[in-house]
């Protein structure tokens, strides 16, 4: 009795003692550009993230205003006309990866299902993509993109740029977590 | 101003006082770093994180 006590308690306590990776400084670009015009798209380098290795669950959040565009204008209206990054500063991601065992991954990449909710402009998208994972020392990777379309939050975008500005805005992410002490 | 101490360094930037997080523009500013002396620090606050409960900025240089 005493030992499936003592087994019970230490499966509890291992369940409960979630171990956390994160990242500060992920990387998250978008491009919306079209063939013949000028390159519409961005990095933030400054993307917090966090994943809970035993439950796979994952959160993120980016400060709109930390996307870097080469064009300084194109930043400008970006933040003023078209994500309003005074009134809504944040974009974040809650979600969760189907099957994830952080000791299955390796250092050969391993694709599993993300999903999850992404808010931008403060409304809600349901977002689901195929994400690659994969260990390099002893950091966890995850690398993945998804497509999502302005009008999904709300984003007009004005009839004489339309046609420079792509419907479908590709997101593509790359981060390198590393281990909360 | 007050003197904040640099809690922790990474390969992209330097924690202050456990909440202040500041990423550097460039990561060759991180060898200016010396355990005895002060530094004078500039950069873009960008917002609060409240996944990590922590106040960043980026673009920061090492004066």
């Amino acid at each position: 009795m005493k030992k499936i006590a003592l087994i019970l308690f230490l499966l509890i306590s291992f369940s409960t003692f979630a171990q956390k990776y994160f990242t500060k400084t992920g990387n998250t670009q978008f491009k919306a550009s079209v063939e013949a015009f000028e390159p519409v798209e961005a990095t933030n380098n400054s993307t917090t993230a966090i994943i809970n290795i035993n439950s796979g669950e994952i959160a993120s959040l980016l400060f709109v205003k930390a996307f870097n565009f080469r064009v300084a204008l194109m930043q400008e209206h970006f933040n003023e006309n078209y994500m309003d990054s005074s009134t809504f500063p944040k974009a974040t991601f809650k979600g969760s990866i189907s099957d994830f065992n952080f000791s299955n991954i390796s250092s050969t990449e391993k694709k599993l299902l993300l999903k999850g909710i992404l808010t931008v402009r403060g409304v809600e998208k349901e977002i689901e993509t195929l994400a690659t994972f994969s260990k390099k020392e002893d950091k966890l990777l995850m690398v993945t993109s998804f497509g999502v379309k302005p009008e999904d939050f709300n984003i007009k975008i004005p009839k004489i740029v339309s046609s420079k500005i792509a419907g479908t805005i590709n997101i593509s992410l790359a981060y390198e977590f590393i281990k909360k002490k | 101003m007050y003197p904040e101490t640099v809690t922790t360094i990474d390969d992209k930037g330097i924690m202050l006082s456990s909440k202040i997080y500041c990423q550097l523009k460039q990561v060759t500013d991180l060898q200016k770093i010396n355990p005895s002396n002060n530094i004078s620090i500039k950069g873009r606050i960008i917002g609060y994180d409240d996944l990590l409960e922590e106040l960043k900025l980026d673009q920061c240089i090492i004066q």
